[in-house]
C-alpha cells in the first residue's frame, strides 16, 4: 500500500525549524483517507519510522500516526465500528519485529493513547525489557483494564533487576492491585529505599487494615525524606481506614515524629486526634 | 540559642562570616511568629526564571537564602555564588527538603516537576512559591490541592495579576454578580487576543540525539516524564515546546492572562464545561499552531483564546462584558448589598498569617485547568465535554487518558 500521499500533505519543518507552514484542510483530507484502512495504514507507517539517531527523517510518519492515535477511539464511535481495536492490534503486531528500541517505545506510547484490553498481554511483555519496560508501563496503566494481570506475571522475572523491579512494583501500586498485598509487604524489607516507599504506597493504595502493624514498623526504619514521604503514606491511610485504626496511625507519628524539624506533624496530629 | 534578625543581618554585614539561620519551627510556628524570626529560603530551579522567582517569593519576609537546587551543577552554583555563597547546594530535591533550615521553598524548574516538588515540600513542612504553569497535566493539580489541605502549607502560583484585579471596583463588581449566580443565562464572553506565543515556544521535530553536558542529571531532569533521548532544546526555556514538560506558550502565558479574568468572573472553584478549538492536527512530541480555543463554563460564560498567528480568527461570539445593567433593579440591589469580597494575601501575608494566600492551590489548579483542558482540545481535535466535580472528560475514556498521565517510576501522584 502507497501511504505516501496521506503522509505529503503533513508538513517539514519550515522556518526557524517548526511546523508552522501545517494546513488543516490539507492534513484532515489525508488523515480521513488513512482512516478508511487504520490497521493496514498503522502497519505501513510503521515501517517509516527511524531510529532518533538514524540518517532521514520520519516526521510526517509520526505526525500521522499520533493523529490516527489520538483520534481513532472518536472516529470508531462515530462509525460505530471497531477500528480502535483493530489499529491498537495492528501496531502492537508491528512490535513483534526487527524495530530499534526507540520505534518500539513510540510505537508503544500510541497505543497508550488508543490501546484496549485487546492489547495489554503484547504490551506487558516488554515490562520484563530494559530500556523500553518504562514505556510499557506507563501504556498498560494508561489502558488500566486487564493491566494488573501483567504486571503480577511480570513481578518474579524481574526481582534481580532493580530498575525493572521498582518499575513493576510501581505499576502495581498505581493500580491498587489487591492481589498484589503480598508482594507490597515483601517490599517492605528490601535492601533498596525505593522499593520500601513502593511498598509503603502499595499498601496505602490498598488501604488494608490486617497490614497495619507491618506498615508502622516499616515507617519506623525510614529516615530522611524516605521518613517524610512515610509520615505522607501514614496520613493518607489514615484518612482511608476506619476512625479507631486511623487514631492508632496517628499515635503512632506522636511518638515518632519528635524531631524539632517536625513539630508541623505533631500539630496536624494534634488536630486530627 | 535565638537569632534577632536585626543582630543577624548586622552580624552578617560586618563580619561575612557566614550565617546561622535558626528555623521557623525551633522559634515559632504556626500561630507563634516572632517579629525577629528570619526564615529560611530555597529555591530548587535554579536556571531561567529562577531567581526572579526566588524573588518574588521572598518579597516582604525577612529571609536568608539557605539551600539551592538544580539538575545542572553549574546553574545552582551560580545562583548560590550570586545569592549566598554559604548557602547549601544540591542535586536532588529530595536532599534540599531534608534540610531543617529551610522553610520557604520557591519552585521554578520546568512544569513537570511543579506538582510532585510542591507536594512533596508540602509533605516536609515547607511554604511554597510555584512558577507558573502550576501543572503538566490536571490531576497532578487535585494532588497538589489535597496535599496542602492536609499538611495546612501555604502555596502561591507564581503569577500575581489576581491582585492588582480584585482592587478594580469593576472588577469587583463583576465578581459579585458572578459569584451571586443572578445572571441566568450568563451572557459573558471573555476573548484574549494574541499574547500566546505560538511561534515563539514551538518545538523543532526530528533533532538528533546528543549527548547531554557532564554537569547534567538528564535522568531526573525527565523525571516523571518519558526518558527520551536528550537534544539541546528540552533544556532551558525551550524546554516549553515539549509535550513532555510543559504545553507550548499557550502554558507558558496562559496562567498570566487567565488567572486574574477567573477571579473576576468567580471562577476559581470550577472549570469549563465544553472545549472546542480550531487547530490542525498536533505533532507527538513538540507543540505548534491552532487557531482558536473556546471554553465555555456550566452557566454560559464563556472564555475565547484567539492566537491570532495562525488560521481563521475567532468569529463565533462578540466579547461581551458582564454588567450590573444586566441583571433586573431588584438583583442589582442585591449586588449593591453584598459585602466585598476579602482582600487576596499576597504570600508574605498568608505565610505570616497563616491563612491561604490569593493565589491558593484550588485556585491555581482551575487557572492551570483552563490551559491544559484548550490544549487537549487542541491536541484531540475533537469537542470536549468536560465534568468539572469528577475532573473527567464525559464518555470519552481516551481523552481521560489526558488528564492522568502514569509517571515514570519510582514517581507517583
Amino acid at each position: 500500500m502507497d501511504i505516501q500521499p496521506y503522509l505529503d500533505p503533513f508538513p517539514l519543518p519550515a522556518k526557524r525549524g517548526i511546523l508552522s507552514d501545517i494546513n488543516k484542510e490539507t492534513t484532515e483530507k489525508a488523515l480521513a483517507e488513512a482512516m478508511k484502512n487504520p490497521a493496514t495504514v498503522a502497519g505501513e507507517l510503521v515501517k517509516h519510522l527511524l531510529d532518533p539517531g538514524a540518517e532521514g527523517n520520519d516526521i510526517q510518519a509520526r505526525h500521522l500516526l499520533h493523529t490516527m492515535a489520538v483520534r481513532i477511539a472518536d472516529y470508531g464511535r462515530k462509525a460505530k465500528g471497531n477500528q480502535r481495536a483493530e489499529f491498537s492490534i495492528a501496531l502492537t503486531k508491528s512490535l513483534s519485529g526487527n524495530l530499534p528500541d526507540r520505534v518500539k517505545a513510540f510505537v508503544i506510547r500510541q497505543v497508550q493513547l488508543c490501546g484496549g484490553e485487546e492489547v495489554v498481554p503484547a504490551i506487558g511483555a516488554f515490562l520484563t525489557v530494559g530500556g523500553i519496560a518504562d514505556d510499557a508501563s506507563q501504556a498498560l496503566l494508561a489502558i488500566n483494564k486487564g493491566s494488573a494481570d501483567q504486571f503480577r506475571n511480570a513481578l518474579p522475572k524481574v526481582k534481580k533487576d532493580i530498575m525493572l523491579y521498582r518499575n513493576v512494583l510501581h505499576g502495581l501500586a498505581e493500580l491498587a492491585d489487591k492481589a498484589s498485598r503480598k508482594s507490597f509487604l515483601e517490599a517492605l524489607d528490601h535492601k533498596d529505599g525505593e522499593v520500601q516507599l513502593l511498598g509503603l504506597w502499595g499498601l496505602t493504595q490498598l488501604a488494608d487494615a490486617t497490614t497495619l502493624d507491618a506498615f508502622l514498623a516499616a515507617d519506623g526504619r525510614q529516615k530522611g525524606f524516605a521518613r517524610v514521604k512515610a509520615a505522607s503514606f501514614c496520613l493518607q491511610l489514615a484518612e482511608k481506614l476506619p476512625k479507631e485504626k486511623a487514631a492508632g496511625i496517628y499515635r503512632h507519628l506522636q511518638k515518632t515524629r519528635t524531631a524539632p524539624q517536625e513539630k508541623y506533624l505533631q500539630e496536624l496530629v494534634a488536630a486530627a486526634l | 540559642m535565638k537569632t534577632n534578625r536585626r543582630k543577624f543581618l548586622k552580624t552578617s554585614a560586618a563580619t561575612a562570616a557566614g550565617f546561622q539561620i535558626v528555623p521557623r519551627h525551633v522559634i515559632g510556628g504556626q500561630g507563634h511568629t516572632p517579629p525577629s524570626e528570619t526564615y529560611g529560603a530555597a529555591l530548587i530551579g535554579c536556571g531561567g526564571r529562577g531567581p526572579g522567582t526566588y524573588e518574588g517569593m521572598v518579597r516582604g519576609l525577612p529571609t536568608q537564602l539557605v539551600a539551592a537546587c538544580d539538575v545542572q551543577k553549574t546553574r545552582v552554583e551560580g545562583f548560590a555564588r550570586r545569592k549566598n555563597p554559604k548557602a547549601k547546594t544540591y542535586n536532588d530535591f529530595r536532599r534540599l527538603l531534608e534540610n531543617p533550615d529551610v522553610d520557604l521553598v520557591a519552585i521554578a524548574t520546568p512544569p513537570h516537576w511543579h506538582a510532585l516538588i510542591s507536594i512533596a515540600a508540602a509533605e516536609a513542612g515547607k511554604d511554597v512559591l510555584c512558577e507558573k504553569p502550576m501543572t503538566r497535566f490536571i490531576a497532578e493539580g487535585r494532588a497538589v490541592v489535597e496535599a496542602f489541605e492536609r499538611y495546612k502549607r501555604i502555596f502561591q502560583i507564581g503569577t500575581f495579576g489576581r491582585f492588582g484585579a480584585s482592587k478594580s471596583s469593576t472588577s469587583r463588581t463583576i465578581h459579585k454578580i458572578m459569584r451571586s449566580g443572578l445572571l441566568k443565562p450568563n451572557p459573558g464572553v471573555h476573548i484574549k487576543k494574541g499574547g500566546l506565543k505560538l511561534h515563539n515556544w514551538s518545538g523543532k521535530p526530528g533533532l538528533k540525539p546528543q549527548t547531554p553536558s557532564a554537569d547534567l542529571d538528564w535522568d531526573l531532569y525527565c523525571g516523571p516524564s518519558p526518558f527520551k533521548p536528550y537534544v539541546s532544546p528540552r533544556v532551558g526555556g525551550t524546554h516549553r515546546n515539549y509535550w513532555d514538560y510543559e504545553g507550548g506558550g499557550l502554558c507558558d502565558m496562559g496562567q498570566h492572562h487567565f488567572d486574574p479574568q477567573q477571579w473576576i468572573y468567580g471562577k476559581d472553584d470550577t472549570s469549563p464545561v465544553t472545549i472546542e478549538a480550531f487547530a490542525p492536527p498536533s505533532h507527538p512530541d513538540v507543540t505548534g499552531m491552532w487557531a482558536w480555543v473556546e471554553l465555555t463554563y456550566a452557566d454560559g460564560f464563556t472564555f475565547v483564546m484567539d492566537s491570532t498567528e495562525w488560521g481563521p480568527r475567532y468569529e463565533r461570539k462578540a466579547s461581551k462584558q458582564v454588567s450590573l445593567s444586566q441583571l433586573s433593579e431588584a438583583n442589582q440591589a442585591k449586588i449593591k448589598a453584598m459585602p466585598d469580597p476579602e482582600p487576596l494575601l499576597s504570600f508574605a501575608e498568608a505565610v505570616k498569617q497563616r491563612k491561604p494566600a490569593g493565589g491558593h492551590p484550588e485556585a491555581a489548579h482551575r487557572a492551570a485547568c483552563i490551559l491544559h483542558l484548550a490544549n487537549l482540545a487542541i491536541r484531540l481535535g475533537r469537542k470536549l465535554q468536560y465534568d468539572p466535580v469528577k475532573e473527567q472528560f464525559v464518555g470519552d475514556e481516551e481523552a481521560n487518558r489526558f488528564i492522568n498521565v502514569p509517571m515514570r517510576s519510582p514517581w507517583h501522584l
